[in-house]
């Protein structure tokens, strides 16, 4: 790890800077904020501030940091979007922030990152080479994602569009569930879905789709990814969807889900806002969820050997005609700003983070696969559901090398892009039937390329 | 400010002491507004001006210095053809037609009640208005205490009637439970105003009344009400503004177990002011923002102005008025 | 007859106090819940975990150092709004200037302006004066004084007896002197009101300190609104908050209680009717 320098031209500025203040400049240091109270001498050397905009952090790992960097302060702030754009547009970006892989390039374009290669060069804990594909999210150039200098890295991945199942809810309906490396395909996806609603009705949820279609444009985007085909023209300029065949299939599919209510949709809200505590509850009242491998985690947390036996993880479908690809469409992780005034000391949070305890951490638990390889023999093989879930996991990763080029136009904080925004906000119209499937995906259309506009912006 | 300090002194002449007495007048007047003045100013005018110019422009957080430009009425054209925003001002509408009567009444019914010669007054009124020091984010913890879907006080006394007790107040029922908090936590000083009102009203108009032989509601309606007309003109004003611009309750009254500006406000609790927020601070579309609350402003003008118009016709006018 | 009316009054008043106090008393009870719990239990719970209040307090961030922002926030938008207020109604009721009636009505004008539409600009104003993260913008807001109390001021000063003034005036008191001589100190109703609605309003203000300020100056409002957390994972703590919340409200209501004959009185005195 870098070792941090008590550094003098620091004390030296603040000398100075305080020399060049008023003699009131105390009261009104103390009073109205950092920067006049910085600039004022001190005897003490108040370590550097590093803000964080981000979750996954434990306070108490934040004290362990500390107690090992006197001289950095972590700040952790919550991730809220208007905060950060406050932040953005007043030049005072926190800096470090979590992000998903679909928000990146609209940063890395427009040079709002730091160029981390030369950190990660001279890094004892984070070697290029031992990273996985995933990261490669976090690398931008020309436009093209993949490729180029590296901003940032994941904390940790998955093949996200592999299908968690509850085998209990299947028993005695005599419908075939494939095995944690069988080959199946979305069509089977679809019958399994039907004839399990018709055999056990008592299931109130079926599949959850996209994390409940916050993330359904990602979804969407593998499916076609497998066919060769994108949403997107080259140039990010527009949403080509009433006028893609393709793109209006793969939405289509997954509306299907909404219409017959086999999802956790609008029309089938659940209470918890995610299928994660129903498909862990005793009973059971989500069968299936597109989660992916993290989702793990949440198996394991219950600490219950019912759960544990009848979860079972499967192998991504593969979408009609396209060929096997699970790469994920998460990839959480954190960038550094470009604009951030001690970079050095970001960095040593960013490498403690990504490569220190809590890294190993992370890796040992079931929330996500590691971002380095050399991490992998940490992977949880404790129970059945976890050496289970290895085993899909190994014959995964093959297909997750894709790095599906994202629209660096869509901007903004959440999760949520504008595409997955506007799907989520008119799918209820459009499952009670007030509208057609075409009227909704020109609706989704519409306002996806609005946000594109604005985004175009600069 | 030290200016007008300057003691009167009998000069010779009297017209050239009545112009310098004008002139330390008013500079006297403009120095005791200054600070006001300051803050009308840099609060109010210049962002105002800079915010209609934002509305004519493509600003976003970070294009300021790369790609800003004049873009005319278009962020204006583009407002009129959003379904959203006039949705969002629909909504608004409706917080305002709905709150502003209920505040009226729950504060006129509580003053009046206070001040039927009841005991241990000062209890009362204390009861009555502690709600509205509780701060909003305390304010908006109890609320979605009191409607959470699990085992809420809302739910269980709904359960208890034979209701639905798992009912999902904050996204099902946003609006209602929005009222509900305003309700609350917002009549406490409106009841106090009426009550000065009701105060000032002499007790012999009753007396003679009584001597008449009027009921209770005749003298309600005959003196109450219209000695009342100015305090209500009063607090339907200042309820209408009031509730055009309520904003952060609905955001700390989004579903989801944290608050705040990042949450997800159910579509009908967006009101005007949020929406702006949400396509400035959630888009990063600054330009569109401005435009959509300057429209805002023209729509607070308008519902004033006709309220005060409307004055004419039913506020009582006696003797007091501006400026003595 | 008289009876009955009497006893039909008692009641809707206890009703009416009773519908208007339960939510701070569910909103207690809800605080002493089990942490994980949320609100479901028994109505008053048993037991009742009083260790709540001692995790609020110094559980998941130094309480302390919020609650001094707060009173820091809440002094300086205060003290100033509240003095230059009053020295603007002053201005307003007894002093005779060309443009007093004009600057009244768009003084009223302001309080009719939105959030939204002022907010945004002024940010950028203060971003260009890199007051951003910082706690000037709200002396800012304290100096310019508030619209509302300007008005309150104006109400109370106009019906001053004018003898008062015409005696300072016979002294040869200039304005600045008569107000701080005779008006202010009789000014105890409209400042006790003032101070009480506006502190109140600062000591919970919520939307500009979250947009405006860093973690460390932020005030208990947007620090609470974030929810305790237990460690590691995304749950709330819902009772823990709670009881935070209610730690934020103590100082307000006890303000309002000692303060609350005087704040009727002011209401009243001030003619704020109309």
């Amino acid at each position: 790890m870098s070792e941090p320098t008590e550094d003098g031209r620091i004390t030296r500025r603040k000398l100075l800077g305080g020399a060049a203040g008023a003699a009131g400049a105390f009261a009104a240091g103390s009073l109205f904020g950092p920067e006049l109270a910085a600039a004022l001498p001190r005897r003490r050397l108040s370590p550097v501030k590093i803000v964080v905009m981000g979750k996954e952090l434990s306070q108490g790992d934040v004290a362990a940091f500390q107690d090992g960097h006197p001289n950095i302060a972590i700040e952790l702030l919550q991730p809220d979007a208007a905060k950060f754009q406050a932040m953005m547009a007043a030049g005072q970006p926190p800096d470090i922030w979590r992000t998903q892989a679909p928000l990146v390039p609209q940063w890395a374009k427009r040079g709002q990152l730091l160029n981390l290669d030369k950190y990660f060069s001279q890094s004892d804990l984070l070697h290029p080479a031992d990273l996985t594909a995933a990261n490669n999210y976090y690398r931008f150039k020309n436009g093209k994602i993949g490729v180029g200098p590296r901003y940032g890295m994941c904390k940790d991945w998955s093949p996200d569009e592999t299908v968690w199942i509850n085998t209990d809810l299947f028993k005695r309906t005599g419908i075939h569930v494939p095995g944690p490396t069988d080959k199946w395909t979305y069509d089977d996806l679809w019958a399994i879905a039907l004839k399990l609603k018709k055999k056990n009705p008592s299931v109130k949820w079926i599949l959850d789709i996209a994390n409940s279609y916050a993330w359904i444009d990602r979804h969407v985007m593998v499916q076609l990814a497998s066919i060769g085909k994108s949403l997107y023209p080259s140039d990010f300029s527009r949403i080509n969807l009433t006028n893609n065949p393709a793109a209006m299939a793969a939405f289509n599919y997954s509306f299907r889900y909404s219409q017959h209510k086999l999802d956790l949709g609008p029309e089938n809200a659940n209470p918890d806002g995610w299928s994660g505590p129903g498909f862990v509850t005793p009973t059971g009242s989500v069968a299936m969820t597109q989660y992916g491998y993290w989702f793990l985690g949440q198996i394991s947390d219950t600490g219950s050997a019912k759960v544990d036996a009848r979860s079972r993880l499967l192998t991504a479908p593969i979408w009609k005609g396209g060929k096997h690809l699970d790469p994920t469409i998460t990839a959480t992780g954190w960038v550094i700003s470009a604009a951030s005034k001690n970079p050095d000391q970001a960095w040593t949070v960013f490498e403690w983070y990504m490569g220190g305890k809590p890294a190993r951490d992370r890796a040992g638990i079931g929330w996500g696969v590691p971002a380095q390889r050399s991490l992998f023999d940490r992977l949880p093989e404790k129970t059945l559901v976890q050496r289970n879930a290895k085993k899909t996991l190994l014959h995964e990763l093959p297909t997750a090398n894709v790095a599906l080029q994202y629209n660096p136009y869509l901007v903004g904080l959440n999760d949520n892009t504008a595409v997955a925004t506007a799907y989520q906000k008119y799918l209820a119209d459009a499952a009670k039937g007030k509208m057609s499937f075409k009227d909704f995906m020109k609706k989704v259309e519409a306002d996806t390329n609005r946000a594109i506009a604005v985004g175009k912006q600069g | 400010m030290g200016t007008v300090e300057t003691p009167l002194v009998a000069t010779a002449v009297k017209p050239i002491r009545r112009a310098s007495r004008r002139r330390r007048e008013t500079l006297a007047f403009y120095g005791f507004l200054s600070p006001w003045l300051f803050g009308f100013i840099a609060l109010t005018s210049v962002p105002l001006v800079l915010g209609f110019a934002m509305s004519l422009s493509n600003l976003t957080p970070v294009n300021l210095h790369t790609n800003l430009q004049y873009v005319g009425s278009k962020n204006y054209v583009r407002a009129y053809h959003d379904h959203e925003m006039w949705y969002s001002m629909q909504r608004t509408a409706i917080l305002m037609v709905t709150i502003v009567p209920l505040w009226i009444v729950t504060q006129l019914g509580l003053a009046m009640l206070l001040n039927a010669g009841i005991k241990f007054l000062g209890l009362w009124r204390t009861l009555f208005y502690v709600a509205v020091v509780v701060p909003v984010v305390a304010k908006a913890f109890i609320w979605k205490a009191i409607t959470d879907q699990d085992g809420g006080l809302l739910n269980r006394i709904l359960g208890a009637l034979g209701g639905n007790r798992h009912t999902d107040w904050l996204l099902e029922h946003s609006t209602a439970t929005l009222i509900m908090l305003l309700l609350w936590g917002g009549a406490g000083t409106g009841m106090l105003i009426f009550l000065a009102g009701l105060k000032g009203i002499p007790e012999e108009l009753y007396e003679v009344a009584r001597v008449d032989g009027a009921n209770a509601v005749r003298r309600f309606v005959s003196i109450t009400l219209p000695l009342l007309t100015p305090v209500i003109m009063f607090q339907l004003v200042w309820g209408l503004v009031g509730a055009a611009n309520v904003f952060v309750e609905p955001i700390l009254l989004s579903p989801g177990l944290q608050s705040g500006l990042g949450s997800t406000v159910p579509t009908d609790n967006i009101t005007f002011n949020i929406y702006a927020l949400q396509r400035i601070f959630g888009d990063g579309d600054f330009g569109y923002g401005a435009a959509i609350a300057w429209i805002f402003v023209a729509f607070i003008l308008v519902v004033t102005a006709l309220v005060f118009l409307s004055g004419r016709f039913w506020v009582f006018q006696a003797k007091e008025q501006y400026g003595k | 007859m008289r009876l009955a009316t009497e006893a039909v009054l008692y009641a809707l008043v206890l009703v009416l106090a009773a519908i208007f106090v339960v939510p701070l008393v569910w909103g207690f009870f809800s605080s002493l819940r089990e942490m994980h719990q949320g609100v479901s239990g028994p109505v008053i719970p048993k037991p009742a975990h009083w260790d709540n209040y001692r995790f609020a307090w110094s559980g998941q961030f130094a309480f302390t150092h919020y609650l001094w922002n707060t009173v820091v926030l809440t002094f300086i938008a205060t003290v100033p709004a509240v003095l230059t207020s009053a020295l603007a109604g002053y201005a307003f009721a007894r002093i005779r200037a060309r443009g007093r009636n004009t600057f009244f009505i768009l003084m009223l004008g302001t309080t009719f302006i939105p959030f939204a539409i002022t907010f945004i600009p002024f940010f950028w104003v203060i971003v260009k004066l890199n007051m951003y993260s910082t706690r000037w913008p709200w002396l800012i807001w304290g100096i310019s004084g508030s619209a509302f109390l300007i008005f309150l001021f104006r109400q109370f000063y106009a019906s001053f007896p004018t003898d008062l003034d015409d005696a300072a005036a016979m002294d040869g008191c200039g304005h600045l002197r008569t107000f701080l001589q005779i008006y202010l100190p009789n000014s105890g109703a409209p400042l006790v009101v003032a101070f009480i609605w506006l502190g109140t309003g600062w000591w919970g203000e919520y939307i500009l300190a979250q947009l405006l300020l860093p973690d460390q100056l932020l005030p208990l409002g947007p620090k609470i609104a974030q929810g305790y957390y237990s460690a590691g994972q995304e749950i709330t703590l819902v009772p823990v908050t709670l009881a935070a919340a209610l730690l934020f409200t103590v100082p307000p209501v006890l303000a309002f209680l000692v303060l609350q004959k005087k704040l009727t009185r002011g209401i009243v005195t001030t003619g704020l009717k109309g």
